[in-house]
């Protein structure tokens, strides 16, 4: 037993190593500067930069946008799959893989190519309209649909996971014999069974989406991550500093989002 | 407790099967089932595993949807009524309790779905759940309970809307055998109490017989023989009813108009005899009488202690096989390898065609 916790501790510690010394260092960088010793001068300046807030604010509109769409696709599909026609899993399972497979490179030439290829054929035609809208750069909807295809596979493995711990079917009957029709027996009976699989979902596509670069990056748009990238490019001391705090807003987001959900399930639990 | 909220309707419903029929591909799980249940009434469908029972259960339900026939409740067609709108309970094999709702507000649910007042249906569910015996167990979620204490739950949900049907799904066949006895015991005291005319699905032929008014035995989509568990058991009406239910020897015999001889007796045939010639004459095991016999032709192979009685399996000369179920006292002697002479008592017996 206490060799176990030897190797425990060793493994634990290493890990440690790996990934909180680059993390401190990053943090000394940033708050220690040369002859002035230690400031805060970097993050105060962040605030005030240029497209701070601006970017902060389209990456989390977009993945509010892209969480949202991304469930209302997948929990329907996902449950139907469980319900109705259980054959068609492994089909569903492999399309939701595929942008695993596909680099985001490859993905966003070929959005980039039908955003252009777009009006030159449509430009006579209402369509036209729809190919304008969905670039608008105040809330890019084309980055939010990129982003439901690439959040697919792990939305699909959080779901399939959180489905397989309740028997759907059984719920379902079970709500019905008890007088609730279809759609109440999914409401009622087995979405509050996936709360642990709809917010590990959420999640996992709040992260994906406040740190993807390449598909905003190439198709111009400046949500956080490009704006990072941006400002690094002229301040060292700043762009790590924003790095920082990057890091610290995303679990600031997760922890509330975990919190938010486990009070909302004691809420329901406490409810009559 | 107050009883007179928790009765259902003063007169119990009468449940009609009618030629229902059903094929899922090329598996026909019901083909043409006729079965009436009386008001009030506990009925087993008893058969072995997919035999059709739990499809049957399923559509009265009104979670499957017969290919032909009709499911009538009181006399009315409720063949094309919704599930959520049949007003019939039903208890699942197991694992059916809303995870994310604690006991009081499972059993609560239904009551949710018909917009019962909160403080009513708090009420309410809290006298059901004292019926089944767990009032005070309403704050704690499914997790927290034992199998049995569960499937006290959904049978308290199962009869918190006053269903007119009472459907129970193998409800206790996940559970150990002690909590099986209790409950199986609760189920029918409730049963009773309430009036409720009730459909049992089970694969338990000892579990059907104790606790059903009749059982249904199923074959293949098809209904054998419906009858009160003494006559089921006595009177098999079939082969197959009469070796699915109870212990049954096959001792070989010699078919001649309506007497068989079979060791060394002639003896009347109950019922339909298959053609003359060679057949199986049934026999439970208790009927067999078996004497320590120097000149005897059979030999006891196996002795089974079963409390009371004592399960002796004795080998024919010709190598038939026959278990008997002697008093415990009388078998004392029959040790193995003991010659022994076996007879039959002289009353006619269910004769079946010999398989090939």
């Amino acid at each position: 037993m206490a060799r176990l916790n030897l190797w425990r501790w060793a493994a634990l510690a290493l890990a440690a190593l790996y990934f909180l010394v680059p993390m401190a260092a990053s943090v000394v960088f940033t708050v220690d500067v040369p002859g002035q010793g230690v400031t805060l001068d970097a993050y105060r300046r962040i605030l005030s930069a240029d497209g701070f807030v601006p970017s902060l604010l389209l990456s989390l509109e977009l993945a509010a946008a892209t969480i949202v769409v991304v469930l209302l696709l997948m929990v329907p599909a996902t449950v139907a799959l469980r319900l109705g026609s259980p054959r068609l899993r492994p089909v569903v399972e492999v399309v939701c893989s595929l942008p695993l497979v596909v680099p985001p490179i490859a993905f966003v030439a070929g959005i980039a190519t039908v955003l252009k290829w777009g009006p030159e054929h449509f430009s006579r035609t209402p369509l036209f309209q729809t190919f304008v809208a969905i670039q608008d750069p105040d809330f890019p909807v084309v980055l939010v649909l990129a982003y439901v295809v690439m959040a697919l596979p792990f939305v699909y493995r959080a779901l399939d996971a959180g489905l397989r711990a309740v028997d759907v079917r059984t719920l379902v009957e079970a709500a019905r014999s008890c007088g609730a029709s279809l759609p109440r027996a999914l409401v009622g009976a087995v979405l509050p069974n996936l709360r642990g699989a709809l917010l590990n979902a959420s999640f996992l596509t709040l992260a994906l989406v406040l740190g993807e670069f390449t598909v905003a990056s190439l198709l111009g748009y400046e949500p956080f991550a490009v704006w990072i990238y941006a400002v690094g490019g002229s301040q060292a001391q700043m762009s790590v500093a924003v790095s920082v705090l990057s890091l610290f807003l995303t679990w600031a987001l997760l922890l509330a989002l975990a919190v938010l959900g486990g009070r909302s399930r004691t809420a329901s639990a406490s409810r009559g | 407790m107050n009883m007179t909220t928790l009765a259902t309707a003063a007169t119990a419903a009468t449940v009609e099967f009618r030629s229902l029929r059903r094929a899922f591909g090329t598996t026909v799980a019901l083909d043409g089932l006729d079965l009436t249940v009386r008001p009030g009434e506990l009925l087993a469908l008893l058969g072995p595993s997919g035999c059709g029972k739990t499809t049957a259960l399923r559509m009265l339900a009104g979670f499957e949807h017969p290919d032909s026939g009709e499911v009538l409740v009181d006399g009315e067609d409720i063949t094309r009524v919704p599930a959520h709108r049949r007003d019939a309970g039903m208890v699942f094999q197991s694992y059916s309790l809303f995870p994310h709702l604690s006991a009081l507000d499972n059993v609560a649910f239904g009551l949710r779905m018909r917009k019962v007042g909160t403080a009513e249906r708090r009420t309410r569910a809290g006298e059901l759940l004292d019926l089944v015996g767990l009032g005070d167990k309403g704050g704690r979620f499914p997790h927290q309970l034992s199998g049995g204490q569960q499937q006290r739950v959904a049978l308290a949900r199962a009869l918190a809307l006053r269903p007119r049907v009472l459907l129970l799904d193998e409800p206790l066949s996940a559970l150990d055998a002690k909590v099986r006895l209790s409950l199986r015991e609760e189920i029918r005291r409730l049963q009773l109490e309430l009036g409720i005319t009730t459909v049992f699905v089970t694969h338990d032929q000892e579990e059907a017989l104790s606790m059903a008014d009749r059982v249904a035995v199923m074959r293949a989509g098809r209904l054998e023989q419906c009858a009160e568990p003494a006559e089921l058991y006595g009177r098999p009406a079939t082969a197959f009813v009469a070796e699915f239910v109870g212990t049954m020897n096959r001792i070989p015999g010699t078919l001649d108009g309506d007497t068989v001889s079979v060791l060394g007796q002639r003896l009347p045939v109950d019922g339909e005899a298959p053609g003359p010639g060679a057949v199986d004459v049934l026999v439970r095991p208790e009927a067999v009488r078996v004497s320590a016999d120097e000149e005897g032709d059979g030999r006891v192979g196996a002795t089974a202690f079963l409390g009371a009685a004592t399960r002796v399996t004795v080998r024919l000369a010709d190598g038939a096989e026959i278990k008997a179920d002697l008093p415990t006292h009388e078998a004392g002697a029959l040790v193995s390898g003991a010659r022994v002479s076996v007879s039959l008592p002289d009353r006619p017996v269910l004769v079946a065609a010999r398989p090939s």
